[in-house]
């Protein structure tokens, strides 16, 4: 008895997938950076943290393909290094956003009452306000921000999107047959949400947690960028671009923050062609 | 509705009162004496939060720590550059968005659509800081066609002209993601009403198409795009917080960051509060300006 409504995996789902040329040109290129961060010290040719004064600011050749730094550092090595940072930051910032997102939608949708009514009050209060400063005046209460406080405090602001859309998900979910029927044979509330709602919500979740993965690393970019977000010794794409905010660098050493404007980008780019593939593969409302 | 604006603040001044401890009592004691019975830091957090929520309460939000001066003032010289920036930035990516958006839905798969569904994508991957550097570097200092930053130029006539050249890049980017939103949103809004069957009914009765889509589709479609380009202000603060430090434009975004780096607390903590009053005033007007742009809602 076939009773779920998800796509996830059957035949169907995955010809749209594979259809979708943008999606898998996205996904070819975001497995690349995943290998490059896994397998970052293999790849980078120099030590990041290498300082060599005497080399500083040298343009593109056959040492440094991306040339050096200010402080004389492996521009490509930081690059590697810094897929690291910002995939490490993404990935948990949406895996926490993912849980409590997940866990307060379907509470919130399938209990409805009081709980509900508390639930939205706060998802308002967190959604109606820029998390960009919110994150930035946390930050700024700690002394010495980490790879893993930056994913932390991401994570913690923005699950309020992922839990409403899993709440209107599970507001249809629970007046359909098949939860109805699981509710008639007297499954334990647990049991039902586990076995039965979950499945159906997860193509909405995969989706925007898709999205919201673009969304940290851009959000972790930003605030490395104001010099807020992972501190400088450790190479992240935006605390190298920190050093471009000097009209000199700017002008007259574009390499120093071209790579990783570029890498951000690219890497932003091709999980953002992922997620349109999966939203128009899980979706069939939105079939174009 | 006020509740909304106590998360984050309370817990904000808590952690803010343990860490200027932490930071002071690195310095050197005497001196650390002395300023934090200045600035009255010997006072318990709770109690100096307590305290300034009084002050809150009769329109005072305390004294900068660095500058000494009111934090109501600061903040007042720095909020008209930031709202000419955001409605500048507001405008053009609601004119140029919903017209792309527009043009991209009524000729699904036209060339426009391709072109503008490729920017949106690039509007939502590309940072926007990376963008204004680009911007910078482009037409700043290679064609020189705009400054690269500041509000007017130094030492020279000043004046609205002068203003508004200086705007033009900082508000360009400001708007770029925005728009890019703008334009998806409003491109879907179009499909999804162009296969409603009151447009199928329209052409049934052979109205022309150009009637068909300017009275009933457009009419229809762009109600939900007014309250997106309502709710997505609040973003915009978060756009300024980069594009102003970038540009060097002095509002309340490089205000912030300003701040931080100062670690002055009553400004950081004044600053949200004000952020988040905007927010909610501007949430508020979206919902009332429904009435008047949708005649099926009441407010009874």
């Amino acid at each position: 008895m076939k009773k779920t409504s998800t796509l996830l995996g059957t035949p169907r789902f995955l010809r749209a997938l594979t259809r979708h040329r943008l999606g898998i040109i996205g996904c070819l290129i975001f497995t690349l950076f995943c290998l490059t961060a896994v397998l970052a010290p293999v790849i980078a040719p120099y030590d990041p943290a290498k300082i060599e004064l005497r080399n500083k600011f040298s343009p593109p050749n056959s040492y440094h393909i991306f040339g050096t730094d200010e402080l004389g550092r492996d521009v490509f090595s930081r690059l590697v290094f810094g897929a690291r940072v910002s995939l490490t930051v993404g990935c948990l910032a949406v895996g926490i956003a993912v849980v409590i997102g997940t866990a307060v939608g379907i509470i919130s949708g399938y209990f409805l009452g009081w709980v509900d009514m508390a639930v939205q009050r706060v998802i308002d209060a967190v959604m109606c306000f820029p998390s960009l400063l919110i994150i930035i005046t946390i930050a700024a209460l700690l002394e010495q921000t980490s790879v893993w406080h930056i994913g932390l405090i991401i994570g913690l602001l923005s699950w309020a999107g992922l839990a409403r859309l899993v709440r209107a998900e599970v507001l249809s979910l629970r007046e359909r047959e098949f939860v109805e029927a699981a509710r008639a044979i007297g499954l334990s509330p647990a049991r039902l949400i586990i076995k039965h709602v979950l499945p159906n919500v997860m193509s909405v979740i995969i989706v925007a947690a898709t999205f919201g993965l673009a969304g940290a690393i851009i959000t972790e970019a930003s605030l490395s960028f104001l010099g807020l977000g992972v501190a400088p010794p450790t190479p992240s794409w935006g605390n190298m671009l920190y050093a471009a905010r000097s009209i000199s660098t700017l002008l007259s050493f574009p390499w120093v923050w071209l790579a990783p404007g570029m890498s951000i980008s690219l890497c932003v780019l091709s999980i953002n062609f992922m997620g349109d593939a999966l939203r128009d593969a899980l979706d069939p409302k939105h079939y174009r | 509705m006020l509740i909304e604006i106590s998360p984050g603040d309370p817990v904000a001044m808590m952690l803010t009162g343990q860490e200027m401890l932490l930071v002071t009592a690195s310095k050197q004691q005497e001196f650390i004496e002395a300023q934090r019975e200045r600035l009255g830091l010997n006072v318990p957090a709770p109690i100096r939060y307590v305290k300034w929520l009084a002050g809150v309460s009769k329109g005072q939000l305390g004294f900068s720590m660095i500058y000494s001066e009111p934090v109501t003032k600061m903040i007042g010289e720095r909020v008209g550059p930031t709202l000419l920036l955001m409605g500048i930035a507001l405008f053009i990516s609601a004119v140029f968005g919903v017209l792309i958006g527009i043009i991209s839905g009524v000729w699904q798969y036209s060339v426009v659509d391709y072109v503008s569904t490729l920017f949106s994508f690039a509007g939502i991957s590309v940072p926007s800081f990376f963008l204004a550097l680009i911007i910078i570097y482009l037409f700043a200092l290679r064609l020189h066609w705009f400054p690269a930053a500041g509000m007017y130029t130094i030492g020279g006539p000043g004046g609205l002209s002068d203003l508004l050249w200086h705007a033009c890049l900082p508000s360009t980017v400001l708007a770029w993601d925005n728009m890019a939103n703008l334009v998806r949103y409003t491109r879907s809004a179009i499909l999804e009403t162009i296969k409603a069957e009151y447009v199928t009914a329209a052409r049934a009765k052979g109205l022309s198409e150009k009637r068909v889509i300017l009275l009933h589709v457009l009419r229809n479609a762009l109600i939900p795009v007014v309250t997106i380009i309502g709710l997505r202000i609040p973003y915009f603060f978060g756009g300024a917080v980069i594009i102003e430090t970038v540009f060097a434009w002095p509002g309340l975004g490089r205000l912030l960051v300003e701040a931080v780096y100062s670690k002055d607390y009553p400004v950081i903590l004044g600053l949200n509060l004000i952020i988040a009053l905007a927010v909610l005033l501007t949430n508020l007007l979206v919902d009332l300006s429904y009435a008047f742009i949708d005649p099926r809602i009441k407010y009874g």
